[in-house]
């Protein structure tokens, strides 16, 4: 053991004192040097006396390249500022790996609490020695920085998910200031991070959901912290407005102030562009379902209204309001209402349906106790697995007004219908003819055999029968012009007409039964041929006469189609065009066609063709007949229009 | 001339009857008028003997419910029916249904009296005619006959001719050809032949 000598320390050898020690301690002399180690100090740092008795501290132990010059530096000052002020210092958790000599020279991490203590050895109060004790806190070191570590790794996972989350993530101050927000968040709203710090989350808040959002703020710092979840609108940096749906919590700090608002922002607007769609196209519904006459009434299983359409509000008198959520019942006369529970149950138990499907005549009730009959036709819908009912509604009285008009049109037409009856009324005309005709004959061929046999005696007599028989001639005149007026009642009643709505009178009466009878009938319509001058009453017969023609003409025939056509012709007249698929006309028919009692028809007289030329010809148009080129017979006619009336033009 | 000499005419028109009147009073031929079926019915009791001359067309009661019934009430008075024009269909209805002839108006004075008389006549010697119209009948041929029930049925010569597949101047051809082999002078001549044979 070497010691060391100086000049203003006394000697002491330190290595016996330190042999006995039962701790780790070492001794330095003032130039760092080790004077003298504890057996339990060698064992610690793994050396030996030999190794460090004499060598300065920076030498006297192995260095792990890893690790462990930072703490000999520090060692080193804190050693030097003993000697030089005498007052102890400690290093704490110092790393300072250790060499284990029994094995391949590698290191062992190691920390240690080291505390360096001055030694006075006289009454200068020098320090002689700086006695430092070492304490191997590295199992507790270990612990601490295996906490770290762990603690390392949260955070970064939490950066994680902050930074790369799909839903936008912000931290918000109570105050509303954004701290801090992610990537998705200032890409929602088209912010880089550093633009958002400094601007308020009240500042980006679409106006009409300030209410809201202040609430839910509200709601957050009186309650128990429970997230709470809004939609709202966000402002871009680009002005236009974003749905979020927005989940917002409140974190509080450890002595429960508020500390900071996370605000978790999801982009919501294709949900809600299809939500817009949706109540769009529902719009569009009701709208269509606002304007259809009939009313549209819509019940659940059990008969509680659910929907009211604009239309039954006006056939029933209640508003919407008034009946949404109650039975229909209540639309119903006594008698039906007290029924038609059973009749839902009936359905909804045995799906044997009464009237769905079907169209039916009921009676309804008004709000005000009126009744009113109805055509009820039901459907029924099943959203899911909710069976619902819904129910249009047409009110009769409308439907009964209208057929009033049809009776009041055909009334007009029965004056046409002697024109169907044309075979009976030529027979009757016949009939009347033949009397004064017959009476005439007799009269003269009787003063023929008076004469024979001496006509002076019965002078009187003969000259009564001439009376007669002249009076007779007469009689069959006025029979004459009896039919003359008939059919041509004069042109006074000459006026513009519109000749669509005239062919569609026309049409419905003359077609009663033409659909039963397996006939397909087309209007081929022309736009520009509207405004006739014409009788219309007259022209209408015509269109009957020729629509039945057709009609009947077809009878017997596979294919059986009749059309009606309309032009506007170069020179102004209209062209009416009647054409069936029919047995057609035989060549020497055609010729005769419109004369007086030249007719196909087995109970026909042949007067009813010659009345429609007559007619046609009354309003200054032509009449015409041809062959359907598909076969059958196309029937053509013109009518004048104001043009032509004004350029006096006449067929 | 004697009370089997009077005429009943039963019509609705007044010319016609006063005409008829004219008529048969420049033949020497009693009659009586009667503007209506019922009227004449009214007076039935008083009218065992003569002929009845009727319009088929008549208010209320017609020409061939009068003769039915004429026949209900027992009557064997003869039945002339007159018709108008077309009127053919009623004409034969109203022979099946008895009357003894039947005439188109307006009419020859001539074939008027001549019906007239030979009701007055007795009618043996027609009904000895009907084997001669049978025989007459047979010899028409398949497509004679068929235009021949046409006409009986008041067909129309077109109508005959649109049913039997034929120009209406074929028909027209046959239908000269079934006169002139049943030796008929009139249609209700053909018409009253047919019937009276047993035809029909």
């Amino acid at each position: 053991m070497k010691t060391s000598s100086s000049t203003d320390s006394p000697s002491v050898d330190l290595s016996i004192l330190f042999s006995t020690l039962s701790h780790p301690y070492v001794a330095f002399e003032r130039n760092l040097v080790v004077a003298a180690a504890s057996e339990d100090y060698l064992r610690q740092t793994m050396t030996t006396r030999k190794d460090v008795i004499g060598r300065h501290l920076q030498d006297a132990f192995p260095m792990n390249p890893s690790g462990g010059s930072e703490t000999l530096d520090a060692m080193c000052a804190s050693i030097e500022e003993v000697f030089a002020n005498g007052k102890k210092t400690d290093l704490r958790s110092r790393r300072y790996d250790i060499r284990r000599p029994d094995f391949d020279g590698t290191f062992e991490e190691r920390y240690w609490n080291i505390q360096n203590v001055p030694l006075v050895l006289d009454a200068s109060g020098a320090v002689a020695y700086v006695v430092q004790s070492i304490e191997d806190v590295t199992d507790s070191q270990l612990k601490i920085k295996n906490a770290e570590d762990r603690f390392r790794s949260a955070e970064e996972r939490f950066e994680a998910t902050f930074e790369q989350n799909a839903v936008g993530i912000a931290l918000i101050a109570p105050d509303g200031h954004f701290l801090r927000i992610n990537t998705h968040f200032g890409d929602l709203l088209g912010y880089d991070h550093d633009e958002i710090l400094g601007k308020t989350i009240g500042a980006m808040t679409h106006p009409d959901d300030l209410e809201a959002s202040t609430e839910q703020v509200a709601a957050l710092l009186n309650g128990v912290g429970l997230p709470y979840t809004i939609e709202k609108r966000y402002i871009k940096k680009d002005g236009t407005p974003l749905w979020v749906r927005v989940t917002r919590t409140l974190v509080r700090d450890l002595s429960g102030k508020p500390a900071y608002f996370v605000a978790v922002a999801e982009d919501i607007a294709d949900r809600k562009a299809a939500e817009a769609a949706l109540m769009q196209r529902e719009a569009y519904l009701q709208s269509i379902l606002d304007t259809v006459p009939a009313g549209m009434i819509v019940i659940d299983h059990q008969g509680v209204i659910e929907s009211f359409s604009r239309a039954a509000e006006r056939q029933f008198g209640y508003a919407a309001g008034e009946v949404v959520g109650r039975n229909i019942k209540i639309l119903m006369p006594s008698g039906d209402r007290e029924r038609h529970d059973d009749y839902l149950q009936h359905f909804n138990r045995t799906g044997e349906a009464r009237i769905i499907g079907k169209d039916r005549v009921v009676t309804g009730e008004r709000k005000d106790g009126s009744t009113f009959s109805l055509n009820l036709s039901v459907g029924e819908i099943s959203p899911g697995s909710r069976r619902h009912f819904v129910g249009f509604i047409q009110d009769l009285t409308d439907r009964q007004a209208a057929e009033a008009r049809m009776s009041e049109l055909q009334a007009e037409l029965i004056h046409v219908s002697r024109f169907t009856a044309l075979g009976e009324m030529a027979s009757t005309l016949a009939h009347e003819l033949n009397q004064p005709l017959t009476a005439i004959t007799n009269f003269l061929k009787g003063s023929r055999r008076l004469l024979d046999q001496g006509g002076e005696a019965h002078g009187a007599m003969l000259s009564h029968a001439v009376d007669q028989a002249a009076d007779q001639a007469l009689r069959a005149g006025q029979i004459i012009r009896r039919l003359r007026a008939f059919v041509e009642r004069g042109e006074s009643e000459r006026q513009r007409e519109n000749l669509p709505k005239l062919i569609d009178e026309a049409s419905a009466l003359a077609l009663l039964g033409a659909k039963e009878g397996g006939v397909r009938v087309s209007f081929a319509l022309d736009p520009a041929a509207q405004t006739v001058v014409v009788d219309r009453i007259q022209i209408q017969q015509v269109l009957f006469n020729l629509m039945r023609n057709g009609i009947e003409a077809m009878q017997d025939m596979p294919i059986r189609n009749l059309q009606v056509a309309t032009s506007l012709k170069t020179d102004g007249m209209v062209d009416v065009m009647v054409s069936d698929t029919g047995t057609g006309l035989a060549p020497d028919i055609a010729s005769n066609l419109f004369r007086p009692f030249m007719t196909t028809k087995p109970t026909g007289m042949g007067f009813g063709l010659s009345i429609c030329r007559t007619i046609v010809e009354a309003n200054k148009g032509r009449i015409s007949a041809g062959p359907n080129p598909g076969g059958g017979t196309i029937f053509r006619f013109t009518l004048p229009t104001p043009e032509t009336e004004e350029s006096g033009h006449v067929g | 001339m004697s009370d089997k000499a009077t005429v009943h005419i039963v019509d609705d028109d007044l010319a016609v009857r006063q005409s008829l009147a004219f008529l048969l009073a420049t033949a020497g031929i009693g009659v009586r008028l009667y503007d209506s079926a019922s009227g004449f019915l009214n007076c039935l009791a008083g009218a065992s003997a003569g002929c009845v001359v009727t319009d088929v067309r008549m208010p209320e009661i017609g020409g061939l419910e009068l003769l039915r019934r004429l026949k209900a009430a027992g009557s064997s008075l003869p039945v002339i029916v007159m018709t108008g024009h077309g009127d053919v269909a009623l004409a034969v209805e109203a022979m099946k249904a008895g009357a003894t002839d039947f005439i188109e108006k307006p009419f020859d004075d001539e074939l008027f009296l001549q019906a007239i008389r030979s009701t007055f006549q007795n009618r043996s010697a027609e009904d000895s005619g009907a084997l001669a119209t049978r025989l007459k009948l047979e010899s028409l041929s398949r497509r004679e006959r068929q235009v021949l029930d046409g006409v009986l049925a008041g067909k129309q010569n077109k109508v005959i001719a649109h049913e039997l597949g034929l120009s209406p101047r074929t028909v027209e051809v046959y239908r000269a050809k079934v006169m002139a082999k049943t030796e008929a002078t009139s249609l209700p001549d053909l018409v009253r032949a047919v019937l009276n044979s047993g035809y029909g």
